[in-house]
């Protein structure tokens, strides 16, 4: 009998080496990157119901019966327009607050991503753009100032992930988000991410290779309301242009947001609130969008779907109400589902 | 017409709810839930649902087990059950029929059409509750007849006693039976009844408000029966 040699051929020991090394690094790239997947919800603290009360409690109890594995907690910063570089931590959560919103849902056995927003009054955050160089220096010193504090807390309370941004997407193409990266690094140990609007702003950033996932909200137009075959083509279209994102950064995605209104007409701007439009309540276009968005979005790359938004109100929402939660809506009875798979349970 | 009453069966609380949230999009349907059959023949008696969705594999007593224990009482012989299973190839369907099942609908399920396929079975549910509810008004009639019948007897015996003990039977009958086909003001005024009865029977209430409340029944009885024969 002829002897089955172990090594391999000398010809193939660079090719073999090689694709060791390829493997380690992508060992190395997942091990940074998150360990379990964050599926949940973005909670809004509402007032009279502060994270740490019994009724926050309630509300993050009953995401979890949803099947919810993890929650966004969401300091707000706060700039008076979009040019201005005088840039401030929001009082909604000071520090206090978000280290009890971090105890309550870690002690729930839930993953917390700390995801900062910053609030632009009659405008929103992809807006921001100071209008000359000495104001983006002050803008991102600002933002440096009251990031950190975050970040240190994040770190402090043992928080999962944190996005060192939300969808500031006229400011990711400026060199000061690698010191900005740099320093969340230095006081942060977990999980590492921005989050963009959208594949466009995904596509574009170039800082992904010093992150450990790429982050994205996802609010593509999706047509008539009962077009589901279009919608499902604009999601789908969304999805791999994230993908391929992913696949060149060799990163994780986490989508940090997906969501619309319980309203008529939501599908074509989900990112329209309801603020900005009164229309009758549909819950059942919202839970149906939703169904779709959980079904194209289920694929190996994708590492956390977080859906906007859910109260630490627990009696929040409801048939009638045309809010972005899916609190006391059709959409529950979907999330459970592909959640927990409740509905295949023989 | 009331909503269809739908009581579901399956030992786990996850899909209970579901199936509770589910169903509850439909205005249709007014759902209970329990966690196993020995639970649901409990239900099925006491609440008379006009369908039942059964999980098939339940410990102790399965759904198969359940819907043969169903069939041997006659309150409950005739309700169509549907299994929901995720055993449902084309064998295990004809295996499900042939025990009586009136259906079958595969897990999992969609929540957001469940109500749909629950209701491609409603007509049979339909159909038996119109047949119940015919059965309820021609009882409810004779009821009346009977309550004006024992009105005299009251005042004759001791105390009244053999009539109020008629009269306390068919109030009580009367209150359960009529809200279960919409007859809510028939089923209020006859809990009235039994509760008069009642304080008769313990002294702290008299034979004259009993003789008013049976006369409030009948008359409620002639009224809403004849608006929903005029109504049909």
């Amino acid at each position: 009998m002829a002897g089955i040699s172990i090594n391999p051929p000398t010809t193939l020991r660079p090719m073999l080496a090689r694709a060791v090394l390829a493997a380690l690094l992508l060992f190395a790239t997942a091990g940074a990157g998150p360990r379990e997947d964050f599926r949940g919800f973005n909670i809004v603290a509402t007032p009279g119901h502060p994270f740490g009360g019994a009724s926050a409690k309630r509300a993050l109890d009953g995401a979890k019966r949803l099947g919810a594995t993890a929650v966004a907690i969401i300091p707000f910063l706060w700039q008076p327009s979009p040019s201005s570089s005088d840039i401030v931590r929001g009082t909604d959560l000071p520090d206090a607050a978000l280290r009890t919103a971090i105890r309550q849902a870690r002690a729930l056995g839930l993953l917390v991503i700390v995801k900062p927003h910053v609030w632009v009054p009659e405008s929103w955050a992809g807006a921001i753009a100071p209008d000359s160089e000495e104001g983006w220096h002050a803008w991102f010193a600002g933002y440096r100032r009251a990031i950190e504090p975050i970040a240190r807390i994040a770190a402090e309370e043992n928080a999962d992930a944190l996005a060192i941004g939300t969808e500031l997407t006229k400011t990711t193409g400026r060199g000061e988000w690698t010191d900005v990266i740099a320093r969340a690094r230095a006081v942060f140990p977990g999980t590492l991410l921005y989050v963009a609007h959208n594949a466009d702003e995904a596509e574009a950033i170039s800082f992904w290779n010093r992150l450990d996932a790429i982050g994205a909200t996802l609010y593509p137009p999706l047509g008539a309301d009962r077009d589901r075959a279009g919608r499902l083509a604009a999601m789908r279209a969304a999805v791999e242009r994230l993908g391929a994102v992913a696949a060149r950064e060799h990163k994780p995605v986490v989508v940090a947001e997906i969501g619309l209104r319980s309203a008529q007409g939501a599908a074509a701007m989900p990112w329209e609130s309801a603020e900005e439009r009164d229309a009758p309540a549909d819950g059942l276009l919202q839970a149906e969008v939703l169904a779709d968005w959980l079904t194209v979005l289920d694929r190996p790359a994708i590492r956390g779907v977080l859906i906007w938004r859910w109260f630490t109100d627990p009696d929040a929402g409801g048939a009638a109400d045309t809010d972005f939660t899916v609190q006391g809506k059709p959409a529950e009875a979907v999330l459970r589902c592909a959640w927990t798979k409740a509905c295949g349970k023989p | 017409m009331t909503s269809l009453r739908i009581l579901h069966v399956d030992d786990e609380p996850d899909i209970r709810e579901v199936v509770a949230l589910s169903l509850g999009l439909d205005p249709a349907f007014s759902v209970r839930s329990c966690a196993s059959g020995e639970d649901a023949l409990i239900a099925a008696a006491d609440w008379s649902p006009d369908m039942i969705l059964c999980d098939v594999m339940m410990p102790v007593m399965d759904g198969p087990a359940t819907l043969a224990r169903l069939r041997e009482c006659p309150q409950t012989a005739d309700i169509p059950v549907v299994f929901m299973t995720a055993r449902a190839q084309t064998r295990e369907l004809e295996h499900f029929r042939s025990l009586g099942a009136a259906g079958v609908i595969a897990k999992p399920f969609n929540p957001l059409t469940l109500a749909g396929m629950v209701r491609q079975y409603a007509p049979a549910a339909v159909a038996r509750r119109t047949l119940l509810r015919d059965s309820f008004v021609s009882r409810a009639r004779a009821d009346a007849a009977t309550l004006a019948g024992c009105r005299p007897g009251l005042m004759q015996d001791a105390g009244g006693s053999a009539a109020l003990d008629r009269i306390g039977a068919i109030a009580h009958a009367l209150a359960g039976a009529a809200g279960i086909f919409g007859f809510h003001g028939i089923s209020i005024d006859a809990a009235a009844l039994e509760d008069a009865v009642a304080m008769a029977r313990d002294g702290v209430g008299s034979l004259d408000e009993v003789e008013q409340t049976l006369d409030c029944v009948v008359a409620r009885i002639d009224s809403d029966l004849a608006r929903a024969v005029n109504a049909a």
